[in-house]
C-alpha cells in the first residue's frame, strides 16, 4: 500500500476564517505521525474533516490508496476532543455497545480492555473513572475492530506523568506488534518526539513542513560556534579534523559547525598549529522542541 | 442497522429517565382512571337529581332522555379518548425521547459511529425508530395502566367495530411517530437535552398561536387550522374516526412526520459532529 492518507489542499473555513488552509500531506503505512501545532493551529479541524465530522470546503482527501471512504472509515480508529463514552455504563459494557453498533464481535472487549490496561475495572461506572482512565477507555474504543489506523487527537491530555508513559508504551507496542498506522496530534512537542516517525508541522492553519524523524535529528543537533582568524583556513582546517561539510562561515570570523565537537582541545590545538587565531569557542543544544518552535513561530 | 438499533436500544434500557417517565405514566394512569370515575360518579348523581326535580314538579321526566342521550358515555372508548385530553403523554414523551435523542449529542458518541463510517443516515434512522418505541411504550405504560384501574369501574362493552379498532389504534401509532419526529427535530436543532426538553415543550403553544393567527380569517369554526395541531389531534380520534374524518389526524400526522423529518435530516446530514 502506498499511503494510508492523503490529503491534497484542504481546506476548511468558519464564518469567513480560514482555520485549514490548503494542506497537503500523506502518512505512509506504518508511520507514527506526529501532527505538531499550538493550540487552535487547526490539528482538531483538519482530524475532524478526515473522520467525517465535517465537512471541508475546499480541496480533497482520500484514504487507504483511494478505498471507498466508508469501507476506509472502517479501518479507522479514532479518539478526537477527549473519550466520548457513556458514563452511566462500565468499561466493558461501552466497548460491547459500540461493538455492537459496528456489527463487531462484542467478546473482544475483554482483550482491548486488556491491552489499555483497563481489565479490572468491574462493573465501576465510566463516569466515576479518573480523567487518565477515561482517556485509556476512549482508546479502547479507538481500538475496536482491531482498525489498521489510529487517528489520536491529543490522546495525552490531562494524563499524569505514568499515565503517559503508559499510553506512549502502548503505542510503540500497537505499532510495532500489531503494525498499526498511528497519526498522532499534539501540542505536547516532548512526548511526540519520543514517538514519531514522521512529523507535520501546522501553523495558522498551514502546514509548514513535513520531516521524518531522521531529518529532525539531523536538523536539531549541536551547534558550535568557533571564532578565529583567517575564517577560511580555519574552516578548512575543522572540516578536515572533524570529517564533515557541514560548516558554514557567518560574520565576525565565525565558522558554524552543524555537529557536536566531542575533543575541542585537539581541535583547537591543530589549528594554533596551522597559525589560525582561536578568540574564542561556544556550543549549544537545539532540540526538536525548539526547531518546532521556531517553525510554527515562522508560520504565524 | 440492525446493530445500530440493538445498541440504541440497549441504550434506552440503560437510561434512568425511561424508568421514571414509565413510572409517573403508571401512576397517572391510574390517577386518571380514578378521576374519571369520580366525574362520572358525580355526573350520575346530577342526572338521578335532575330527573328527581323534574318529577317533583310534575313535569315529563322522559323528555331529558334525548339531551342525556348526546352526553359522552361511560364506556372504555370513552375513558380511553379523555386520556389524552391532559396531554400528559405529550409532556412525558418529549421529555424522555429529547433525553435520550439528545444525549449522544452532549456525550459527543455520535462522532464515534461517524467517524467509523456508519452513514448518517442509519444513524438517524436508528436514532428515530428507537425514539418511538420509546414514546409507545411510554403512551402503553399510561394507557395499560389506566385502563386497567378503569376496568373495575367503567362499563367494558362498547358498540364499536372491530373494523374502526384498528383504524383508531394504527391513528393512534402514526400520531405517535409524529410525536417521535417533531422531538427528533427538536434534538436535533438544540442538541442539548435540557434545551431540546423545553423546546418540545413550548413549541406546539407556540405553534398553537400560529395556528389561531392563522386561521383568523376563516370564519367556518370546522375549518380552523388549530384542528391540525399535534396534541389536539390525540384527543379528536375518536369522534373524528365515528364522524369518518379520520384524514383529519392521519393528514396532522403526515404532516408532522414528513415536515419533521425532512428538516432533522437536513440539518443532522450536514452538521458538525461534536
Amino acid at each position: 500500500m502506498e499511503y494510508i492518507l492523503r490529503t491534497e489542499e484542504l481546506t476548511k473555513k468558519y464564518s469567513g476564517q480560514t482555520v485549514v488552509e490548503r494542506v497537503s500531506m500523506t502518512v505512509r503505512p506504518g508511520d507514527i505521525y506526529g501532527f505538531v501545532g499550538k493550540n487552535g493551529a487547526g490539528k482538531t479541524t483538519f482530524i475532524r474533516m478526515i473522520l467525517g465530522l465535517s465537512l471541508p470546503d475546499g480541496g480533497s482527501f482520500s484514504m487507504f490508496d483511494g478505498e471507498r471512504m466508508a469501507q476506509a472509515r472502517r479501518k479507522t480508529g479514532s479518539l478526537v476532543e477527549g473519550p466520548a463514552i457513556y458514563n452511566n455504563m462500565s468499561a466493558k459494557k461501552n466497548i460491547e455497545i459500540y461493538c455492537t453498533m459496528l456489527g463487531e464481535d462484542p467478546s473482544q472487549a475483554e482483550e482491548i480492555l486488556k491491552t489499555v490496561g483497563l481489565d479490572k475495572t468491574g462493573r465501576k461506572k465510566a463516569g466515576n473513572f479518573s480523567l487518565g482512565m477515561k482517556q485509556r477507555l476512549g482508546i479502547a474504543l479507538a481500538l475496536v475492530g482491531d482498525p489498521e489506523f489510529l487517528v489520536l487527537d491529543e490522546p495525552i491530555n490531562g494524563l499524569d506523568p505514568k499515565g503517559i508513559v503508559e499510553v506512549r508504551e502502548l503505542l510503540l507496542k500497537l505499532r510495532k506488534e500489531k503494525n498499526k498506522t498511528i497519526f498522532i496530534s499534539s501540542h505536547l512537542l516532548g512526548e511526540l518526539e519520543k514517538i514519531a516517525t514522521r512529523y507535520g508541522i501546522i501553523s495558522s492553519g498551514k502546514l509548514i513542513e513535513e520531516i521524518t524523524a531522521e531529518e529532525l535529528q539531523e536538523k536539531c543537533g549541536s551547534l558550535t560556534l568557533i571564532k578565529a582568524e583567517p575564517a577560511d583556513k580555519a574552516e578548512e582546517i575543522i572540516r578536515s579534523f572533524l570529517g564533515t561539510d557541514k560548516t558554514e562561515q557567518k560574520e565576525n570570523n565565525t565558522i558554524a559547525v552543524g555537529a557536536k565537537v566531542e575533543n575541542i582541545g585537539a581541535l583547537t590545538n591543530e589549528l594554533f598549529k596551522a597559525g589560525v587565531v582561536v578568540e574564542g569557542i561556544s556550543t549549544s543544544e537545539n532540540t526538536a522542541e525548539e526547531y518546532f518552535i521556531k517553525k510554527m513561530e515562522e508560520g504565524e | 442497522m440492525p446493530g445500530l438499533i440493538r445498541a440504541d436500544l440497549a441504550k434506552l434500557f440503560r437510561t434512568k429517565s425511561l424508568y421514571v417517565c414509565l413510572g409517573i405514566a403508571v401512576i397517572l394512569g391510574a390517577s386518571m382512571a380514578y378521576l374519571y370515575h369520580l366525574f362520572w360518579v358525580s355526573n350520575g348523581q346530577q342526572i338521578s337529581s335532575t330527573y328527581a326535580l323534574f318529577d317533583q314538579m310534575g313535569m315529563d321526566s322522559s323528555s331529558l332522555d334525548e339531551a342525556f342521550e348526546s352526553l359522552p358515555r361511560n364506556n372504555i372508548w370513552s375513558f380511553v379518548n379523555t386520556f389524552f385530553l391532559d396531554g400528559s403523554i405529550w409532556y412525558l414523551a418529549s421529555v424522555c425521547v429529547c433525553l435520550f435523542a439528545a444525549a449522544e449529542y452532549s456525550t459527543g458518541t455520535y462522532r464515534n459511529v461517524i467517524s467509523r463510517g456508519c452513514s448518517r443516515l442509519k444513524v438517524f434512522s436508528s436514532k428515530l425508530f428507537v425514539s418511538f418505541a420509546e414514546v409507545v411504550m411510554v403512551a402503553a405504560a399510561y394507557v395499560i395502566s389506566g385502563t386497567v384501574t378503569a376496568l373495575f369501574t367503567v362499563e367494558v362493552s362498547s358498540p364499536r367495530d372491530t373494523g374502526q379498532v384498528i383504524l383508531i389504534f394504527v391513528i393512534y401509532l402514526c400520531l405517535f411517530l409524529a410525536m417521535a419526529s417533531f422531538y427528533m427535530l427538536m434534538a436535533t436543532i438544540f442538541r442539548k437535552t435540557g434545551l431540546a426538553v423545553a423546546a418540545a415543550l413550548v413549541a406546539p403553544i407556540i405553534l398553537a398561536m400560529l395556528l389561531r393567527v392563522a386561521s383568523l380569517g376563516i370564519k367556518d369554526v370546522d375549518r380552523h387550522l388549530s384542528k391540525f395541531l399535534l396534541p389536539y389531534s390525540f384527543t379528536t380520534v375518536q369522534g373524528d374516526v365515528a364522524a369518518g374524518y379520520f384524514f383529519v389526524p392521519l393528514l396532522t400526522a403526515a404532516a408532522y412526520i414528513l415536515v419533521s423529518l425532512f428538516a432533522a435530516y437536513m440539518i443532522f446530514r450536514r452538521a458538525e459532529i461534536k
